[in-house]
């Protein structure tokens, strides 16, 4: 005969066992379900669906607009917000009292906390009409006479310019997080060491702290890189989404990513 | 060609999902890179220098010293600059919207009205899609929750550092780097088309399950590392006294009740923010839902609706500014809840 205590502690072992394996299935449900149902077209177009452009009409079901705008938006948005994350990282890290740390954390995790549908409205409404009335007639009658990659168009749904900032203040909490991490977890020994030889707290930050805490800055990039490659909402609500996709020919044209792709109801 | 208006057998169909399948192989492959990189970090431990090309002290020094300091205050103070513009953008232009729309924003919903020849827009309030977030979070909050914190129990007292415990570790790792649009696809195809005799199709449930797996690695996690954070002494003090395994988690329980509280309120608030997952499972729905198998509004899912086609209808940018304006308002008031709620349970634990 088996007491209530026993029988309780074998109750929340098997509870405990059911949750993990819910856990691992679940992540092997969608691994499944994806490939499971992609399966037809990858047989079917194989690498064409790399290099081909998407047209159902004349049946074409290539991706490569899509791949081409992704990574040309995300690898924009990285190329705003990774040094300027990094200057504010720094910053916080070396120079700042602690009051004005916990300013700006505080900022940044507010940052971190606006749904992204709410970055998608405000470029929507307020950072869209302000390229096409102000910044992109600047950048395309200056720049624009030298290459046709800043030539400007208006567009009232976006383009790859508004996408890429939008997504830059969106990966930015995530860098300055992990960059804060790394940074402030070098080993003060070395930190002294470099100040006490008469370095200046620059020349520590360029000599000892940024060689020593790169692997992290580099885990944070990447980790930055897959929030903002997949990141869907705001981006197809500010990257002016065409039917069927049209590679992004310059920083003012329309661009249509992968997410995109996939929650976006043409017109 | 939205995947939601799509049935399984067309061929853009299994397009779509192939470019999710590339998406999703993005991220893992993102994620397995950082775990690699934040290994070789902790398994060294060293300290790489470069070496000074000029004299430490002087002119040069000195001004490269001032010049990033400067710029270095810049970006911050820029930092906070877009902060503000955005919240200050989104909360003038919200209120004023929600002023001129009035209090029927919070009894009616929303439908759209022909308001003279040629011309449609929006009207009524936005209650359902309220209604529609707040029940679509407390479902998948209390899904989640459950299977959450016994995970959590299984790692920090179960798992001996073998192959079960690394699987789930990775698995969460992975779960939380998934796209959250990835989740969309998948709930549509195997709660909206494949279950849909359970979940009844696009329905409140469907997207409560959706966001119930997408937010189980967020609380796990958090309350993992605070499991870990109970003082030996506490954990020795019931073991001495006679006490199971189950007594060990009832008291770690308790002992951590003040991060528990906040990490389900972080989860519900991460589950109100998200909008990608429920544009394809819980669908947009003008009317308050009676049941669980009816499709829900959301408000994040409004606000990209609206937005759409914000030059052809009326009233489109009033409505996405309230919508807009009540998320984020439910949001910061539910984290200053929750982090006040983290205080006032702190009085209860064994420091």
């Amino acid at each position: 005969m088996i007491d209530i205590a026993t029988l309780k502690s074998r109750l929340l072992d098997l509870a405990i066992y059911l949750s993990v394996l819910a856990l691992i299935s679940s992540i092997s449900l969608i691994f499944y379900e994806v490939l499971h149902q992609s399966l037809e077209a990858l047989r079917e177009l194989g690498f064409r669906l790399m290099v081909e452009e998407w047209n159902p009409s004349l049946g074409k079901y290539g991706l490569a607009p899509s791949l081409v705008a992704s990574f040309t938006i995300t690898s924009l948005a990285l190329l705003l917000s990774v040094p300027t994350s990094l200057l504010v990282s720094l910053y916080l890290v070396f120079y700042s009292s602690s009051r004005v740390r916990a300013t700006v954390r505080i900022a940044v995790e507010l940052l971190a906390g606006i749904p992204s549908v709410i970055y998608g409205a405000w470029g929507l409404f307020v950072l869209v009409p302000w390229i096409n009335d102000y910044f992109g007639p600047l950048v395309g009658s200056s720049l624009g006479k030298l290459s046709p990659l800043f030539r400007h168009c208006e567009s009232y749904t976006g383009n790859v310019f508004s996408a890429s900032t939008v997504l830059a203040i969106m990966v930015f909490p995530i860098l300055v997080f992990t960059q804060l991490e790394f940074l402030s977890s070098v080993p003060s020994d070395y930190i002294e060491a470099a100040l006490s030889v008469g370095a200046t707290k620059w020349q520590v930050i360029k000599t000892v702290a940024l060689p020593t805490a790169t692997p992290g800055i580099l885990a944070g990039i990447i980790l930055g890189f897959g929030r903002a490659i997949g990141e869907t909402m705001a981006v197809s609500m500010v990257s002016g989404p065409t039917n069927p996709p049209t590679y992004p020919y310059s920083l003012f044209s329309s661009a249509t990513t992968i997410t995109t792709l996939d929650t976006h109801e043409h017109r | 060609m939205n995947i939601g208006s799509l049935t399984p057998g067309f061929f853009e169909w299994s397009a779509l999902f192939a470019a999710a399948l590339i998406l999703l192989i993005l991220s893992i492959l993102s994620i397995l890179l950082v775990r690699i990189l934040s290994k070789t970090i902790s398994s060294k431990g060293k300290v790489r220098a470069f070496k000074l090309l000029y004299k430490p002290s002087g002119k040069l020094a000195e001004l490269e010293e001032k010049a990033f300091l400067a710029l270095m205050t810049l970006t911050s103070l820029t930092i906070i600059g877009v902060l503000a513009c955005i919240l200050g953008a989104i909360i003038t232009r919200g209120a004023i919207a929600t002023m001129n729309i009035g209090p029927k924003l919070f009894y009616e919903c929303i439908r759209f009205e022909v308001l003279s020849a040629g011309r449609a827009g929006f009207g009524g309030g936005l209650i359902n899609d309220i209604v529609g977030s707040l029940t679509l979070s407390a479902l998948a909050t209390s899904i989640a929750t459950p299977v959450a914190v016994l995970s959590a129990i299984y790692k920090v007292e179960y798992a001996r550092r073998n192959l079960l415990l690394r699987a789930v570790r990775i698995v969460e790792d992975s779960l939380s780097t998934i796209p959250s649009v990835i989740f969309g696809i998948f709930g549509f195809s195997l709660f909206v088309i494949t279950l849909r005799a359970i979940t009844g199709g696009v329905s409140l449930l469907s997207g409560g399950l959706v966001l119930a797996i997408l937010i189980l690695p967020y609380i796990s996690r958090s309350i993992e590392e605070a499991l870990r954070t109970v003082p030996s002494g506490v954990k020795e003090a019931v073991l001495s006294l006679g006490g199971g395994k189950i007594h060990l988690v009832e008291v770690e329980l308790r002992q951590i009740a003040p991060t528990l509280v906040s990490s389900i309120l972080n989860g519900f608030l991460r589950t109100l923010t998200e909008s990608a997952p429920l544009i394809f499972t819980a669908g947009p729905s003008n009317f308050i839902p009676r049941r669980v198998w009816d499709p829900a509004g959301n408000l994040a899912v409004r606000i990209f609706l609206l937005s759409f086609e914000y030059r052809i209808y009326d009233h489109s940018i009033d409505y996405a500014y309230a919508a807009s304006f009540i998320l984020i308002v439910l949001v910061i008031s539910l984290s200053a809840f929750s982090r006040a709620l983290y205080w006032y349970f702190r009085r209860y634990t064994i420091p």
